[in-house]
């Protein structure tokens, strides 16, 4: 999923689940969510969408709509090409990601 | 021609403080918070030439398009009535800015199909 996309790769010591992140460069929530994730030791893909091309960022939008049934909105993260968290909600993000069975 | 002048983050904290005096908001007590937003808004001012919202994809420059998501958006009221902020958080109201809880992301307001 969103392969045609150069993601930035962020090495982290927890790789359990593949995290891909989609932030916008000027999004203070986007700046909480990558801060969570570094806090944790996650490792994630992430991409700044609006330094993208136009037309990637079209296909961006229109995959979350057809393959993932939710609308692109900042931060969003994608676990392992299923699940989306959208928004940062700290206890939410804990919830999914760090208590998971 | 005369040239547009670049917004720095300090414009922009000028311009965010006019905006919360002028409604009775308060600017997240958050400065860090705060200063990302004011950066971002700068960003955009650069970019598209109006202070675009810094956590809303957008039209990039087509500024009718934009027009509900330049900063302060219109669904900033209705939000800060309801969740006692912004959708970005940066404006905020005095029960939430005492409150010392902070901002958390709040669910879209603005119509899909006025998104690109």
């Amino acid at each position: 999923m969103f392969d045609y996309i150069a993601f930035e790769r962020i090495a982290g010591a927890s790789t359990s689940a593949e995290l891909k992140l989609f932030v916008l460069s000027t999004c203070a929530f986007c700046e909480q969510a990558k801060a969570f994730l570094g806090e944790h030791g996650l490792a994630y893909s992430m991409s700044v969408v609006d330094l993208l091309p136009n037309e990637e960022k079209r296909r961006v939008r229109n995959e979350f709509v057809r393959e993932l049934r939710t609308h692109l909105r900042f931060p969003t993260l994608v676990v392992d090409d299923s699940r989306t968290l959208v928004g940062f909600d700290r206890s939410a993000w804990t919830d999914a990601l760090l208590r998971r069975s | 021609m005369k040239k547009a002048r670049i917004k720095t983050s300090t414009d922009a904290h000028a311009f965010i403080d006019a905006v919360a005096a002028h409604h009775g908001w308060h600017v997240n007590p958050d400065a860090g918070f705060a200063e990302v937003l004011a950066g971002g808004l700068a960003a955009n001012y650069n970019r598209f030439g109006y202070y675009q919202c810094p956590c809303r994809d957008s039209w990039a420059g087509d500024r009718k398009k934009d027009a509900d998501i330049i900063c302060p958006c219109v669904y900033s009221k209705a939000d800060l009535d309801e969740y006692g902020q912004c959708y970005c958080g940066l404006f905020v109201t005095a029960e939430l800015a005492q409150s010392g809880r902070g901002a958390a992301s709040i669910p879209e307001r603005r119509p899909q199909e006025l998104f690109p």
